[in-house]
């Protein structure tokens, strides 16, 4: 591809990648693609298996870094966005196919041009968006100078209609698609919901909505990024949601049937709160977008939910607090060095929250009942409690991902806790057995979702990926209030040694951060600083195009689509011939560049008048030798070089007489 | 004056190198002689001779009455070579270009009676007055310089070279030559009227009788072969290589042509390049010699597009432009 036109579709989809952001990865990829197309001249065979390579290199591309969401399957291939895939998948086909060499590259790159506009326009959905500054200019003017630029076989008014119609057709179908994806995107995200089924109903959270026991984590996940937690040090549980109703394997209630109000920053963030002994202020960035939800710990004090539109929160249920922003979404909160600081989430236990947090299910098999008492029942108070319960989990259990439950139990968890042999199971078992035992011998708890934080990063930065999802619970202790339990083999928490991140991903991760980073520099410049930059790209743009039209193109020619140049003389033969055109040009008879030596010589030798008759005559002395030298094959001797070099200072000598005079 | 002194190759000896200037004395004196023939046209004998040493076929293109076949025969008679002359007519048949099997009764077996194309020179007359399926015979002659006739492939002798005569004005009655046909040819030579000192010379040196008649050989077929072999380790510089496939190109890519020039072309252009050195007596190709023979050797191969044509277009008028488009290599 010209570099005119891979220029408008890298700008195109950087464009579409600035705006979609973090939603659609793989734009980027399309960008580098599309820029890649112009330094290498890379042709597609157009037969058999050849074809599919870049096929399956696109779709293996699509679906390992649509892992960039953290969906809940455990299998790598996992059912990817929808809305996502299959336009990628033939945006990428079109970005592939431009790459062939046509018969008329022309007409290949007025339609690649119709794309690149189509995107564009689809990118810039909304013009107040900051980037759209930058990239509209640009944009505009790789356009126009590959329109100028293309030029079809034939010349005639096919090709300009060609041309005007692409200009329409992109406006028009960048528009449309503007409607089509920007304002239908409901309607086409409640399809893409629907197909996945109801059993992982994300909505705008990453977490199941209904925690489920079964044979494997629910919540699993890749090493994708969710948050980035700075300048925090306490407990590692970030809770997300919290769940007290259990019944048959499964944890309630579900988000609708949860009530929410608008999280007024007096709620969250109450007066005097900051001065609690200890207090840290941590920042925290949400990398990811289908989730909601506001992690924190749980004796956070005081919450600042930054630029976040309509935030809402059931303090009934001790969270969750929900905020839907678009990623990087940053928010902070203070919370104090006590890890049994009473904050917001900790929802003063009323009757109706003690009765709730004590619920049994009907059916619950009796032998848990006996089980908790025989753990627990001789210990005389709460923390006594956890703390039995805690450990005859930890001792009796191990960690395992896998768990089949045994027939002849009516619960997958009365499964884990009363099969002989002890079976191991996952983080959701052991958080659902701690909150049941406990509740068994009177001690109101919870059961938690979220994430825990472990892989420091350096410099106070702690990085939360998907993988690290965990699940805990929560215990009231009389007298202190809402305390965390763990009672999860320490070697099962997912990740307790982070498996190393592969390289590509840790590459793709920096790389992110970078295109943050530069967002976010990009985002705080003042208007004037935007015009000079803006005025700067552009000026050096056309310097480049006059460079190149002008000055390099005298030299070279042109062989099929690439400039060409000759292979270069010997250095000393190059660049005594260079004195040579100085001299000739000095006297006001300039060699053309489509003439060789000898021929124009014997033109001037004819049309000379007298006074330079002498210079002519040595230029034909030189132009002999030269040829000699330069095509007769052999290299250059010092005796002909003597006689190039004794020729050349004649002339300048002779030139620069006449230029004195 | 048969000799070339000193030098004429020994069977199985190899053939020492001639030095540019003996190769240069030669050509030169089969020019004159040519001369003596066709008065006032130095630089077309220059062009046919630069064909002949190059081993390619030359076509005559040119009003009637110029001394086109007058010249075919002079080149002949000066290299001591047979001479065959075919006139096409409408009704000639490819057999009898090629040759055919005749069945002799007496033994009752076929001999093969060999065509008119089993010669050293051959004068191909008025080639477009013959259907195209007897132009056709001439493809696999020209350009392989053998015949296959009944399946039995049959070499011609060497040199072989063809001279073909062509009238541009007539159009009735003619069948214009395909492209496949004209590629074959190294050059096209037009000849023009004579300028009127020399057309004076014309009628008075036909006087008594035809100079043609008085013409004595000048060189054998074996040195005219010999003088072949030694245009081929004429040096091209790759940059000058690269400038014929540059001119090439912007044959190739221009939107008024619908066919450019054919590798054939750029493969004709380097020997008759290579040819025209020797000629000047160098042992190396410049741009120059690329530049003077561009229009002859290239002009007869495109084929313009009816829209140029109509528009007046010429072939030298593209040749030109893209010799001044092209950059030189220096």
């Amino acid at each position: 591809m010209p570099w005119h036109t891979a220029l408008a579709v890298f700008v195109s989809f950087g464009a579409l990648y600035t705006t979609a952001g973090n939603q659609v990865p793989l734009l980027i990829a399309f960008a580098f693609i599309a820029l890649a197309s112009y330094f290498v001249s890379f042709r597609l065979v157009d037969r058999g298996a050849m074809r599919l390579l870049p096929h399956l290199f696109l779709l293996g591309l699509v679906v390992v870094l649509n892992q960039e969401e953290p969906t809940s399957s455990d299998a790598l291939i996992g059912p990817p966005r929808q809305r996502a895939i299959f336009g990628l998948l033939y945006a990428g086909e079109a970005v592939l196919q431009f790459w062939r060499q046509r018969r008329d590259p022309a007409t290949t790159q007025l339609y690649a041009l119709m794309a690149a506009g189509m995107v564009f326009l689809t990118a810039s959905n909304t013009f107040e968006d900051g980037f759209i500054r930058w990239w509209a200019p640009v944009f505009a003017l790789a356009a126009s100078v590959s329109l100028l630029l293309t030029r079809p076989r034939k010349i005639n008014q096919t090709a300009l209609l060609l041309r005007v119609g692409a200009i329409l057709m992109a406006l028009g179908l960048g528009a449309a698609s503007y409607r089509g994806v920007i304002v239908y995107r409901g309607e086409i995200l409640d399809l893409g919901n629907r197909l996945i089924g109801d059993r992982f109903q994300f909505e705008s959270t990453g977490m199941s909505q209904q925690p489920q026991l079964g044979p494997t984590f629910n919540l699993r996940g890749t090493p994708v990024r969710v948050l980035r937690v700075r300048d925090y040090g306490g407990i590692p549980h970030l809770r997300g949601l919290s769940f007290d109703y259990y019944q048959g394997g499964m944890w309630g209630p579900t988000s609708r049937e949860r009530t929410y109000q608008t999280a007024q920053p007096s709620d969250i963030a109450p007066v005097g709160s900051e001065t609690a002994p200890g207090s840290v202020t941590s920042t925290v960035t949400r990398l990811v977008n289908n989730n909601a939800l506001v992690y924190t710990p749980l004796n956070v004090a005081a919450i600042d939910l930054g630029e976040a539109e309509g935030p809402e929160w059931s303090p009934v249920a001790g969270g969750p607090i929900r905020a839907r922003v678009r990623a990087p979404y940053e928010y902070t909160f203070v919370a104090p060095a006590n890890e049994t600081y009473q904050g917001l989430l900790a929802t003063p236990l009323t009757p109706e929250l003690r009765t709730r947090s004590l619920q049994l299910p009907q059916e619950l098999d009796p032998r848990i009942k006996e089980l908790a008492r025989r753990i627990a029942g001789k210990a005389a108070n709460s923390p006594a409690r956890i703390e039995a319960v805690a450990a005859y989990l930890l001792e009796n259990h191990s960690y395992s991902l896998r768990f089949t439950p045994k027939r002849g139990f009516n619960d997958p968890l009365a499964a884990f806790l009363l099969a002989e042999p002890k079976q191991g199971a996952h983080c959701e078992y052991f958080a659902s057995a701690a909150a049941i035992l406990l509740r068994c011998v009177g001690v109101p708890t919870r059961y938690v979702t979220g994430y825990f934080a472990h892989e420091g990063e350096g410099s106070g930065v702690t990085i939360v990926r998907q993988r690290d999802a965990h699940a805990w619970c929560e215990a009231w202790v009389d007298g202190i209030g809402w305390v965390t339990v763990e009672a999860t083999p320490a070697d099962g928490r997912p990740d307790f040694e982070p498996t190393p991140v592969e390289p590509w991903r840790r590459a793709y991760e920096v790389f992110q951060d970078a295109m943050e980073a530069l967002a976010a520099w990009m985002a705080n410049l003042s208007p004037a600083q935007i015009n000079t930059a803006i005025g700067t790209v552009l000026a050096g743009i056309v310097v480049w195009g006059l460079w190149a039209r002008f000055i390099r193109l005298r030299r070279g020619a042109r062989f099929g689509d690439t400039v060409f140049s000759y292979t270069a003389a010997d250095a000393d033969i190059a660049a005594l011939s260079r004195r040579f055109e100085a001299a000739f040009a000095r006297a006001g008879l300039p060699f053309p560049a489509q003439r060789p030596y000898e021929e124009h010589l014997t033109a001037l030798e004819a049309t000379v008048p007298e006074e330079q008759k002498p210079l002519v005559a040595l230029g034909r002395t030189f132009a002999r030798e030269y040829n000699r030298t330069r095509f007769g094959g052999s290299s250059p001797d010092t005796r002909a070089i003597d006689v190039l070099r004794e020729t050349v200072e004649t002339m300048d000598e002779l030139t620069h007489d006449r230029s004195r005079r | 004056m048969t000799a070339v002194a000193g030098n004429t190759p020994q069977a199985g000896e190899p053939s020492p190198v001639l030095s540019a200037e003996t190769f240069a004395r030669n050509v030169e004196r089969i020019e004159t002689n040519l001369q003596r023939v066709i008065k006032g046209k130095p630089e077309s004998i220059r062009l046919l001779l630069n064909a002949l040493l190059a081993g390619g076929h030359t076509l005559l293109e040119d009003v009637p009455g110029t001394g086109k076949t007058t010249l075919a025969k002079a080149l002949a008679r000066s290299i001591d070579g047979e001479f065959r002359r075919i006139q096409f007519t409408p009704d000639l048949l490819p057999a009898d270009v090629t040759g055919s099997s005749f069945y002799n009764p007496t033994d009752g077996s076929f001999t093969f009676r060999e065509g008119p194309i089993f010669t050293n020179v051959l004068l191909a007359d008025e080639i477009n007055r013959t259907s195209p399926r007897t132009q056709s015979a001439l493809l696999e002659v020209m350009s392989e310089a053998q015949a296959t006739s009944e399946g039995v492939r049959r070499d011609l002798p060497h040199p072989f070279f063809v001279v073909a005569t062509q009238n541009p004005s007539d159009y009735h009655g003619t069948y214009p030559l395909p492209e496949a046909q004209l590629d074959r040819f190294a050059v096209r030579i037009t000849l023009g009227y004579p300028d009127l000192a020399s057309e004076v010379d014309i009628l008075f040196s036909q006087n008594d009788r035809h100079p043609l008649e008085a013409l004595e050989p000048v060189l054998t077929t074996r040195e005219v072969v010999y003088l072949q072999e030694q245009v081929k380790s004429v040096r091209v510089d790759r940059t000058v290589a690269e400038y014929i496939l540059l001119l090439i190109d912007e044959t190739r890519r221009d939107a008024r042509l619908r066919l450019g020039i054919s590798p054939r072309g750029s493969l004709s252009l380097y020997r008759t390049a290579q040819a025209r050195a020797r000629m000047e007596a160098r042992d190396f190709v410049l741009p120059e010699d690329i530049r003077a023979l561009a229009v002859p050797v290239l002009a007869h191969r495109l084929q313009i597009d009816t829209k140029a044509r109509y528009g007046g277009i010429l072939p030298h008028h593209i040749i030109e432009e893209a010799l001044e488009k092209t950059p030189v290599p220096r």
